[in-house]
């Protein structure tokens, strides 16, 4: 079975830049003239920023039955990871030309579509092609790679239209923050107009004036598709915003005042998205209002001794869910816990009992334990550390720099002169928090 | 590296632990011309975006990524201090 590659009409926007619009002929077209470039089978590593850049790239290969990968991350070290892993790979690139990677190719993007473009038959693409792989960082040191064919992305796609943007009428613009290159930033800002009546807004705002700006600049009625962090930010500098029809937030929870703040100050809804990379968006919620969690179409879930998992037929397989969820009988559900050695930062997701090992493989490193503090005044849920060790603990942290992500790091990492273990040697959570607390203190 | 802040640096250096919850780094350990990102602290985006709202509540200095300056405002503690004392209301 095949698909249309997109489903939008040859003149609609798909992408809203500063000074032009880019339609679906104009997209279909550049990414034409893009796969002329493309090295013949080779996979294409995709760190473009700008979504119609990112678009673009992403369109050419996948038309030219060419997988393309994306990266946990941009820094430098991760990207040539992946590249070093990938013999002939291709990387497609924007303005951050990252002139100091080695690669076997390298393509500048295409940034602005032709002025003429003639109208362009819409490639089909098979359902069962492997079209993405997305790494996640995950705290093993490796990168996992989670397969997208091309039916999860098309259905995922179009699930999420009659959710994240359903109800919404006239040209709506979409405003994101997240990056194309993360699961919800690809299926929010770069498969979403492929497939729904929507544009989005080529740039990637990050700090509180930019993203203001960048919502400023386009008309209503406009989403913001977001993370909470992202927006904490955005409330907290108390910017002028233009009214938003819809702001969507993932990657963790959602503190229930920032949703209200927003939407008393700027926002007509907020909805936060419940998702992983292995299933896409997956559930939502007016969080303001307290709602269970609804799953969104297609989507099952199943429990097993504790363990929820997800289920839907365009996924590849069935996913084992890291929450603990209580389901009730209308198949809404609640999140009530995390399965105990998981935390989520800056949407990636890591294991403690994996950070605590890398912790204990470094030398001069006695003892130590990662966790997540539980009197924590930071809510973007880092891990703190406390080890027991003779070396300074910058130079602790610089080791475990060179094998995990920047965003695993503990912080802070304490150094002790013990840790609090029973005479089996088992660290009670209790007394960890409470030297922590004690330490911390003093 | 005590002594080496000019005191409009030392509040900045102040800020940032604060904000970021450095606790073991004392301001007067910050290298005014070391890095900030990447090497150095080893701050990431999320501390780039919870700095800048610090710095906007403190000092009422939005920092923007379209400023030309961007990339050098968060080069080192000296480079960010010297751009939100040039940019602040009086």
């Amino acid at each position: 079975m095949t698909s249309p590659l997109l489903d939008r009409s040859p003149g609609d926007v798909l992408f809203r830049g500063r000074d032009f619009e880019v339609t679906a002929a104009q997209l279909l077209g550049a990414a034409k003239d893009l796969r002329k470039q493309l090295p013949p089978g080779a996979a294409v590593v995709n760190v473009c920023q700008d979504r119609f850049e990112f678009a673009v790239s992403l369109v050419a290969a996948v038309s030219a039955s060419q997988p393309v990968l994306l990266p946990s991350n941009r820094h430098p070290a991760t990207v040539q990871a992946l590249l070093d892993a990938t013999p002939g790979a291709c990387l497609i690139h924007d303005d951050d030309a990252m002139p100091g990677l080695a690669a076997a190719h390298r393509i500048r993007a295409i940034s602005r579509p032709a002025g003429a473009c003639a109208t362009e038959s819409v490639p089909d693409i098979d359902d069962d092609q492997l079209c993405v792989t997305a790494f996640t960082s995950g705290s093993t040191g490796s990168p996992k790679a989670n397969r997208k064919y091309w039916r999860t992305l098309r259905a995922g796609t179009r699930i999420n239209g009659m959710r994240l943007f359903g109800g919404l009428t006239g040209d709506i613009t979409v405003v994101a923050t997240v990056p194309s290159q993360h699961m919800y930033g690809l299926e929010t800002t770069v498969l979403a107009p492929l497939f729904l009546p929507l544009a989005v807004c080529t740039e990637r705002p990050f700090y509180p004036v930019d993203v203001a700006a960048a919502l400023d600049a386009v008309e209503a009625p406009r989403v913001l598709v977001t993370t909470p962090i992202h927006l904490k930010a955005l409330l907290a500098a108390n910017v002028g915003l233009p009214r938003v029809t819809r702001v969507i937030s993932a990657t963790a929870p959602l503190p229930i005042e920032h949703a209200c703040e927003a939407e008393a100050r700027f926002a007509d809804e907020v909805l936060e998205v419940y998702g992983c990379t292995e299933t896409g968006c997956l559930a939502s919620r007016r969080c303001a209002l307290g709602e269970p969690w609804r799953l969104l179409p297609e989507f099952s879930l199943t429990g097993k001794s504790g363990v929820s998992i997800a289920s839907a037929p365009h996924l590849h397989e069935a996913v084992e869910l890291n929450d603990v969820l209580e389901t009730a009988a209308d198949g809404c559900f609640r999140i009530v816990g995390r399965t105990a050695d998981m935390f989520n930062v800056a949407g990636k997701r890591g294991s403690l009992s994996e950070l605590t090992i890398h912790l204990l493989g470094i030398p001069g490193v006695r003892d130590g334990i990662v966790f997540v503090p539980s009197t924590g005044r930071r809510d973007v849920g880092r891990v703190a550390a406390m080890v027991v060790t003779d070396r300074p603990v910058e130079a602790v942290l610089e080791e475990l720099s060179r094998v995990v992500d920047q965003v695993f790091l503990p912080r802070p990492l304490l150094s002790v002169e013990k840790l609090p273990r029973s005479d089996v040697g088992k660290l009670d959570h209790q007394a960890v928090n409470e030297l922590w607390i004690a330490k911390r203190s003093s | 590296m005590a002594g080496n802040l000019s005191s409009e640096e030392r509040l900045m250096a102040q800020l940032i632990v604060e904000s970021l919850n450095l606790e073991g780094t004392s301001p007067d350990d910050i290298d005014p011309d070391a890095a900030l990102f990447g090497t150095g602290l080893s701050l990431d985006s999320i501390d780039a975006l919870e700095l800048a709202v610090a710095i906007a509540a403190r000092y009422g200095v939005h920092l923007k990524a379209e400023d030309e300056e961007t990339q050098q405002v968060f080069s080192s503690l000296r480079a960010l201090t010297r751009h939100v004392e040039a940019n602040k209301a009086s």
